[in-house]
C-alpha cells in the first residue's frame, strides 16, 4: 500500500521525487525510485505484506520490467505457485511480485489473474512502453496527464500539480456535473487535462500515444427462470465469508470500521469468525441526537465480542475541514469524509489496515432510489394520469419546491425519463436551480447538461430492463468509483492507514450480479440478500436497519459553527471575482438555510467544498 | 420370460428428442441399443415430433400437450403408459427421471413390473424434491447412475450401494469426416487457420462455464494470438454471454454460431482444435455437469478435450488421458491449459486420439446397450424369482 509516480520521456528526478514527497502522508514507511531509458518512476511505501523485503520498485529477473504499485493482490500465493510452477524466480515475499512475473507471462493480459485492489505502472524497458492498471471497481487511485508528449501519472492529482510542467487550471466544463453529483464523474476531474485511469482499464503508453484499453465491466443478467431465494443463500454466503478472508491478508495489525448498519456489521460479524473474538472494530460518532449510531455499532460489537473503540466527535470541523479538502484531491462534496478521516486517523494508532463495509449497498442493491424508480415506472404504467409534468406536487407545494419530499415527490410523479428522475433523486443542485445560482456570465454553464447526458448514455449502453441492475450499473460506473471509493481511499491514506473493501471483491460482485434483482430490491425493502446472510450473524435489529447514510450534522454546523466560516469564505472577495456563481443567490440559500425555512445543508456544503478546492489547489491561498 | 421372447421395456421420458440435450440423447440412443429387447417410449409431443418419430426405430407415444404444466404431463403419460402397459405388457419400466416417480409407483402397483430409475445428477439436488426421490428410489429393483459422483449423490439418500449401477452414457460412433470437409466447413466457420476453442451446449444452465472460457480468453490470446472461441448452441444466457465477450473486449475471438443441427456435429468438432466445458458445481439452481456427452463427441473427432473438475465429468475426461481436468473456478488454470492444448499439438494430438481409441473401444452403444441389456435381465429375472 503506497503512492506511485512518474513520467514518461528523459529522466526527470526532480519531478518524481516532488511528487512522491507531496504524497508521503500514503507511504511514510520508505521509498523507491527507478529512472531508466525513457523513464522516472517513483513511490512512496506504507508497509502492510512482507515488511521487510517488499521494496519496490521490484525488477524482473533479467531487470527488463520495472514495477511499482499501490495496492493488495489477495491472490498472491496462488498467483506466486503458479508462475514458480512455470519457473519464474521470486526475489522477495511481496504481494505485488507476480505482476511482474504475470507480465513476463502473459504481457498486459496478465491483469485479468488479479484479484484485489490495485494502480500500478509497469515499464517494460525493452519495447520502451509503460502500462498503467487500475483494478476493476478504482478502489485504488490513479491519474495521469500529458504534456509535450510526456506522461506524468501519480496515485494523487496533487502529487502532479507540483510538476511545474503541469498547469493548474480548472476544468471549467464539469463544473455544471459537480454542482449537481457533488463529485466529478471520471475519466474527467476538474484540474484541465488531468485524467484519472478509469476502473478496470489500463494505459498503454509508447512514446506519445496512449492506448486506453477496457478489460473488466460488471455484468448483470437476469436468470432465465425462477431461482428460489433460499436456493442461493448458500453460495453467497461461502462468496462473502471468502471475500472477507481474502482480505485479512496482512502482517500487520489490523482493524474494521464499524458504523452498526448491515454492512460493516456483516463484514465485522466474518471478520471475527475468521480471527476469533477480540478484533478490534472502530466506530465515530456525533452526540447530534438521531445521528448517532455508536449505541448501534456498540449493540453489534457486544454481539460479537469485539475489542470495541468509540470516537465522539465533539468539535467544530473548522479546524479539519481544509485539510480534508487537501487529502481529498479533488471536490468531493461528501460531508461523510470528516468523520471518516478522524475515525482513520484514531484507528491508526492500533492497527494499520481497516476493513469496512463499502460497496454494500453497490453489490446487494441498497439505495432506496432503486425501489422508488421501479415503484414510479409501476405508476406511471398503470395510472396514466399522472404524466403531467409537476403538477401533483406543485398542487401540493406551492412554495417550497426545493426540500425533500417535493423533489422525491417530483421524481416519483413527473413524467420525466430516467435519468432524470435518477438525477431528481440524488442531485445537490437540480438543473433549474442551477440556472438562479450560476452567474450570467459563467459560459461554462448552458451548453446542455452534461450530467444527464452521462447518466442516460450509461442507461442505454447497459439497458433499462430490470431498472434496479441498469441503477446499480450506473452507480458502480459513477458514484462508487469517483465519491465513496475516491472518499475511503483519501481519508484513510491521509491517516497512513490501508482501507480494505471486501464487499467489492470482484468475483463477489460478479457473481451477485447475476442473480435476480428481485433478490436485492422487492417493494421497498432495499439490499434483500445481505440483510438474509446478516441475520444469522449479527443483531435482528441490526440486519433489519433501513439504509442510513452516514450522517453528519453539516445542518446544524452550518447554521451555527460553521457559518460564518462558510459564509466569508463564499462571498468572499476571490469567490465573487472568480464570478461562477450570483453572489446574492449564495447569500440568500445561507439565509435561508440559516433560518431554517430549508434544509439547504448539502448544497451549501457543495459550493463550500468547491470554493475551498478552487482556494487551494488552483489559487494556492489556502493552506491544509 | 427373456429366453422365450425379447425384453420388453417401457420407458417413461420428460426430456426426449428432438428436444435438444444430454438426457435426450441418452435415452433415445439407450431405446434403440438394446440387444434382444424392445423398448417403446412415452414422451411429451414436441413440434417436430412426428417427422423425427418417423425416423426413429422404437416406437414413440407422445402426450398431448396438457393445461397444469407437470402434473398434466403426469397425468398424460399415466393415462398413456396405462394403455401401453395393458397392450405391450413390458417386463419393466424404466423412470426417465425422478420427476416421473409418481407415474412409475403406480404402474408397478399396476403391472407388478420392476423399476429400473434413470439419475442424473442435478434433478435429485433440490430439497424440494427429496421426498419423492427417497420414495422411488425404496421402489425401484435397480438406481442408474451415470456417473461415479451420480452415484455417490444417491448415496447421499441412504440407498443400498448394491442396487446402484454405473453405466456412464454412450455414444453412437459415426466415421470421421474427410479432412476436405472439415477444412471447408472452417472456411464456411470463417475461421481460417485460427486455432479454435469449441463449446457445445444449450446456453441456458450458467454452471456450463462458457464465462470460465470467455474470462480466460485474453489470457490465452496472449500467448496463442489467433485463437478464437466457437459457441454452440442457442438459448436465453446468450445475451450474457455476448455482453461478457464485449466487457472483455474480446471482438470477433468470439463467435456464437447458434444452433447446430445434429447432423453438422461431428464437422464441427473436428474443426476445434479443443473442447472445453467448465463446468462448475454451483450451489445457485443446484447446477452441476451429472457426465458430458459432449466429452466424448469431441473425443471421437480426435480432439482433446478440457473440463472442470467437477461432479460427473471425472469419469468423462480420463486427465491426461482424454484430455486435462482442471479447478473450474480458476480461470488463471483454465487459460494456461488451453494454451498448453493450443501450443503443444503432440500433446493435444496425443489426448486427442487417446480419446477416440476409448470412446470407440469402451464408450459405444455397442458395449454399453449390452450393460444396459444384462442390468435389465437381471432385474426382471430377480423380479420373477421374487
Amino acid at each position: 500500500m503506497c503512492a506511485i509516480c512518474g513520467v514518461t520521456g528523459e529522466r526527470n528526478e526532480a519531478a518524481v521525487h516532488a511528487m512522491a514527497i507531496a504524497m508521503s502522508h500514503r507511504g511514510p514507511d520508505g521509498e523507491g525510485y527507478y529512472f531508466g531509458d525513457g523513464i522516472s518512476l517513483g513511490m512512496r511505501r506504507l508497509s502492510i505484506i512482507d515488511v521487510k523485503t517488499g521494496q519496490q520498485p521490484i525488477a524482473s529477473e533479467d531487470g527488463t520490467i520495472q514495477l511499482i504499485c499501490n495496492g493488495e493482490i489477495y491472490n498472491f500465493r496462488e498467483l506466486r505457485r503458479f508462475l514458480q510452477a512455470k519457473g519464474h524466480r521470486f526475489r522477495a515475499g511481496s504481494d505485488v511480485e507476480v505482476i511482474v512475473h504475470l507480465y513476463e507471462e502473459y504481457g498486459e493480459a496478465g491483469i485479468h489473474a488479479l484479484r484485489g485492489m490495485f494502480a500500478f505502472a509497469l515499464w517494460d524497458d525493452r519495447r520502451k512502453r509503460l502500462i498503467l492498471g487500475r483494478d476493476r471497481l478504482g478502489i485504488k487511485p490513479l491519474y495521469y496527464t500529458t504534456v509535450g508528449g510526456r506522461v506524468f501519472f501519480a496515485s494523487e492529482a496533487k502529487a502532479l500539480l507540483v510538476c511545474p510542467e503541469v498547469p493548474r487550471c480548472v476544468n471549467e466544463t464539469m463544473l455544471g456535473t459537480y454542482l449537481t453529483l457533488q463529485y466529478v464523474p471520471g475519466p474527467e476531474t476538474l484540474f484541465r487535462g488531468i485524467l484519472k485511469v478509469p476502473p478496470g482499464h489500463y494505459l498503454v503508453v509508447t512514446g506519445p500515444d496512449i492506448r486506453v484499453v477496457r478489460y473488466w465491466e460488471l455484468v448483470f443478467a437476469e436468470p432465465d427462470r425462477s431461482l428460489k431465494e433460499e436456493e442461493v443463500h448458500g453460495e453467497f454466503e461461502t462468496a462473502l465469508r471468502e471475500a472477507v478472508s481474502l482480505h485479512l491478508l496482512s502482517d500487520v495489525p489490523l482493524g474494521v470500521l464499524l458504523s452498526g448498519g448491515v454492512d460493516s456489521s456483516v463484514v465485522t460479524a466474518l471478520m471475527s469468525l475468521e480471527v476469533g473474538a477480540g478484533c478490534r472494530s472502530f466506530t465515530v460518532g456525533f452526540p447530534d441526537l438521531g445521528l448517532d449510531e455508536r449505541p448501534h455499532a456498540r449493540r453489534v460489537a457486544a454481539a460479537l465480542g469485539t475489542d470495541h473503540h468509540e470516537l465522539e466527535v465533539q468539535a467544530s470541523p473548522v479546524d479539519e475541514l481544509p485539510k480534508v479538502i487537501w487529502l481529498m484531491d479533488e471536490p468531493v462534496a461528501d460531508a461523510a469524509a470528516l468523520p471518516t478521516y478522524l475515525i482513520c486517523r484514531s484507528a491508526a494508532r492500533d492497527v494499520k489496515v481497516l476493513l469496512t463495509g463499502e460497496g454494500g449497498d453497490e453489490l446487494c442493491g441498497g439505495y432506496p432510489r432503486y425501489a422508488w424508480l421501479r415503484i414510479a415506472r409501476t405508476l406511471h404504467r398503470f395510472l396514466p394520469a399522472l404524466r403531467r409534468d409537476g403538477a401533483v406536487s406543485r398542487l401540493m407545494f406551492d412554495t417550497d419546491r426545493e426540500g425533500w419530499l417535493p423533489r422525491r415527490l417530483e421524481a416519483l410523479l413527473c413524467d420525466i425519463s430516467d435519468g432524470e428522475r435518477h438525477l431528481q433523486l440524488v442531485a445537490n443542485f437540480t438543473r433549474e436551480q442551477q440556472r438562479g445560482l450560476v452567474s450570467p456570465q459563467a459560459c461554462w454553464w448552458g451548453n446542455g447538461d452534461l450530467a444527464l447526458d452521462l447518466v442516460e448514455g450509461v442507461l442505454d449502453a447497459v439497458g433499462r430492463d430490470p431498472i434496479v441492475h441498469a441503477l446499480m450499473y450506473l452507480d458502480v460506473r459513477t458514484w462508487l468509483v469517483d465519491d465513496v471509493l475516491l472518499k475511503m481511499d483519501r481519508m484513510s491514506m491521509g491517516a497512513s492507514v490501508e482501507a480494505r473493501v471486501p464487499l467489492l471483491d470482484h468475483k463477489l460482485m460478479e457473481l451477485v450480479a447475476l442473480l435476480p434483482h428481485t433478490f436485492k430490491v422487492r417493494g421497498l425493502q432495499t439490499k434483500r440478500l445481505l440483510r438474509q446472510a446478516a441475520s444469522a450473524l449479527v443483531p435482528k435489529k441490526t440486519a433489519r436497519r433501513r439504509k442510513q447514510a452516514f450522517r453528519v450534522p453539516i445542518a446544524r454546523w452550518l447554521r451555527e459553527s460553521l457559518h460564518d466560516f462558510a459564509r466569508d469564505i463564499l462571498l468572499s472577495a476571490r469567490a465573487r471575482e472568480r464570478g461562477y456563481f450570483r453572489p446574492a443567490q449564495v447569500a440568500l440559500i445561507l439565509d435561508r438555510h440559516q433560518s431554517g425555512t430549508t434544509d439547504y445543508s448539502q448544497a451549501l456544503w457543495n459550493l463550500l467544498t468547491l470554493e475551498l478546492w478552487h482556494q487551494m489547489f488552483i489559487d494556492r491561498v489556502q493552506q491544509p | 420370460m427373456s429366453g422365450e421372447r425379447p425384453l420388453k421395456a417401457l420407458l417413461l421420458a420428460i426430456d426426449f428428442p428432438p428436444a435438444d440435450g444430454g438426457i435426450q440423447t441418452l435415452l433415445s440412443d439407450l431405446a434403440i441399443s438394446l440387444p434382444d429387447a424392445s423398448v417403446e417410449v412415452i414422451a411429451p409431443s414436441h413440434p417436430a415430433a412426428r417427422e423425427w418419430d418417423s425416423r426413429y426405430p422404437c416406437r414413440v407415444r407422445r402426450v398431448a400437450p396438457m393445461p397444469f404444466g407437470l402434473a398434466g404431463y403426469l397425468i398424460g403419460l399415466l393415462a398413456a403408459a396405462v394403455v401401453a402397459g395393458f397392450q405391450g405388457r413390458p417386463d419393466v419400466i424404466i423412470c426417465g427421471h425422478i420427476i416421473l416417480g409418481p407415474v412409475a409407483i403406480l404402474l408397478r402397483q399396476l403391472f407388478r413390473r420392476p423399476i429400473v430409475t434413470m439419475v442424473y445428477a442435478m434433478e435429485i439436488r433440490p430439497r424440494r424434491v427429496r421426498g419423492l426421490a427417497t420414495m422411488l428410489f425404496a421402489q425401484s429393483t435397480r438406481i442408474v447412475a451415470i456417473s461415479s459422483f451420480t452415484a455417490s449423490e444417491i448415496g447421499k439418500y441412504g440407498v443400498d450401494p448394491a442396487r446402484v449401477v454405473v453405466i456412464p452414457p454412450g455414444l453412437r460412433i459415426s466415421t470421421s469426416p474427410a479432412a476436405d470437409a472439415v477444412a471447408a466447413y472452417r472456411r464456411r466457420l470463417g475461421i481460417g487457420n485460427a486455432r479454435a476453442i469449441l463449446t457445445v451446449s444449450r446456453l441456458r444452465e450458467r454452471y456450463k462455464g462458457h464465462d470460465t472460457v470467455l474470462r480466460a480468453l485474453p489470457i490465452v490470446a496472449a500467448r496463442v494470438t489467433d485463437v478464437v472461441y466457437l459457441v454452440a448452441g442457442h438459448g436465453p444466457l446468450r445475451r450474457y454471454l455476448e455482453d461478457l465477450a464485449r466487457s472483455l473486449n474480446l471482438g470477433d475471438r468470439v463467435r456464437f454460431l447458434g444452433k447446430i443441427p445434429q447432423e453438422e456435429l461431428p464437422l464441427l468438432y473436428a474443426a476445434a482444435d479443443v473442447f472445453a466445458m467448465i463446468s462448475r458445481d454451483s450451489r445457485i439452481d443446484h447446477g452441476v455437469e451429472g457426465f458430458g456427452i459432449v466429452f466424448l463427441e469431441a473425443n471421437a473427432a480426435g480432439r482433446p478435450t478440457l473440463g472442470g473438475r467437477t461432479g460427473g465429468v471425472v469419469d468423462a475426461i480420463l486427465d491426461h488421458r482424454t484430455g486435462l481436468l482442471v479447478d473450474s473456478g480458476d480461470v488463471l488454470a483454465v487459460a494456461d491449459r488451453l494454451v498448453r492444448l493450443l501450443e503443444d499439438h503432440t500433446l493435444a494430438s496425443r489426448l486427442g486420439a487417446q480419446g477416440r481409441d476409448w470412446v470407440r473401444e469402451e464408450m459405444g452403444w455397442e458395449k454399453l446397450g449390452v450393460r444396459y441389456r444384462d442390468l435389465l435381465g437381471t432385474v426382471v429375472r430377480q423380479a420373477h424369482e421374487a
